[in-house]
């Protein structure tokens, strides 16, 4: 009886020790909805969230690297594959303590949560690391504190459409853009949805 | 000859006259003058109630004894951790733009959404809008009533 017992602590144990290995492999993502690639931007990283804000003007050449082709940036958050961005106007694209400074704001909300507004509702991402974030400054229209649904103050950066022509480097970072606005629609809670008939 | 010169005189000092009588109504809440487009910002439970003087210039005062639920509009730049250099740009709200003294507008704190720093391409210059939630004036009520109609009366001004 005593060792049939023992059994189910031995499975347990060993499922207890199996988890931890796997979870110890996998890179940490926020949740099943992440599915962004590793950005470089003149060989620095960037945040990947920064793919929604670059003006196809500052952009000198984008390429796109498979999962197996960004391993030489290493195993962890290149799972989505990497995507490489030099650019023509580096001046004219600022991190995220440059956007605060320009857009007059305190030293004190550099601590608020940042979140990127890019179109209508529920359309909004934030950063998985907001000091890496970038942005063209052609492609910011706003900045503020708000709450939107939520308890606390966020810092809101609302994104400015700009018609641009469909060359090949163009339609390359609008597919990028599109995927950051599938996971957006992903995220948002069932019942906030709008059904459009 | 005479009657169309008559007509035209009698529609100039008309015209004068109202214009006038428009920039005359000064709006006060207590003792401080503010700008009248702060009627659009006012939770009504902050007012205790309004009061309209008529003498030479029409005087409207909001008398509230919860000030410090009022925010001038460097308090509010303040709270929205804005700094002391956007004091100086153009100021739009959700339902006037271009506000002519923007240091004198003043907000129950309820009733702004959000202050954003927008941000203008291609003349590459900033403005600050301020942006209000859903009014929820009980129009039933002798403060709501009377707010309304003092916005009304702003809408036409413009």
């Amino acid at each position: 009886m005593i060792m049939k017992g023992m059994r189910y602590y031995v499975v347990l144990l060993m499922l207890f020790f199996a988890h931890g290995v796997c979870s110890a492999q996998t890179p940490t993502l926020p949740d099943t909805n992440y599915r962004r690639p590793y950005l470089l931007i003149d060989g620095k990283r960037a945040d990947p969230l920064s793919l929604m804000v670059l003006d196809k003007e500052d952009i000198r050449s984008l390429v796109v690297l498979s999962p197996e082709q960004a391993l030489k940036y290493g195993k962890e958050n290149t799972r989505f594959g990497a995507v490489e961005i030099t650019t023509l106007h580096p001046k004219e694209i600022l991190n995220f303590k440059q956007l605060l400074k320009f857009f007059l704001f305190k030293k004190e909300a550099a601590k608020l949560s940042f979140v990127v507004y890019f179109g209508f509702s529920d359309d909004f991402l934030s950063p998985l690391d907001k000091e890496l974030f970038m942005a063209s400054l052609s492609k910011v229209q706003s900045m503020y504190m708000g709450k939107h649904y939520e308890k606390d103050f966020k810092l809101f950066l609302s994104k400015r459409y700009i018609d641009e022509s469909k060359t090949k480097k163009n339609v390359l970072l609008d597919s990028l853009v599109q995927s950051l606005g599938m996971e957006a629609r992903r995220r948002v809670p069932k019942d906030r949805e709008i059904i459009i008939r | 000859m005479k009657g169309l010169f008559f007509i035209v005189t009698i529609v100039i000092f008309a015209g004068a006259t109202s214009a006038s009588a428009q920039s005359a109504t000064k709006y006060f809440i207590n003792n401080r003058e503010i700008a009248p487009e702060s009627v659009f910002y006012f939770n009504q439970n902050d007012i205790d109630s309004i009061r309209q003087f008529v003498d030479t210039d029409t005087n409207v005062v909001f008398y509230t004894h919860r000030p410090e639920k009022i925010l001038s509009y460097h308090q509010l730049l303040d709270l929205h951790l804005i700094n002391k250099s956007a004091r100086n740009l153009q100021v739009d709200l959700s339902e006037a733009t271009n506000i002519k003294s923007p240091e004198k507008l003043v907000f129950s704190v309820d009733r702004v959404l959000y202050v954003s720093i927008i941000y203008r391409r291609p003349v590459n210059t900033k403005s600050v809008w301020i942006a209000s939630t859903y009014e929820s004036w009980d129009q039933k009520s002798e403060k709501g009533s009377l707010l309304s109609k003092l916005r009304r009366r702003f809408n036409n001004l413009k």
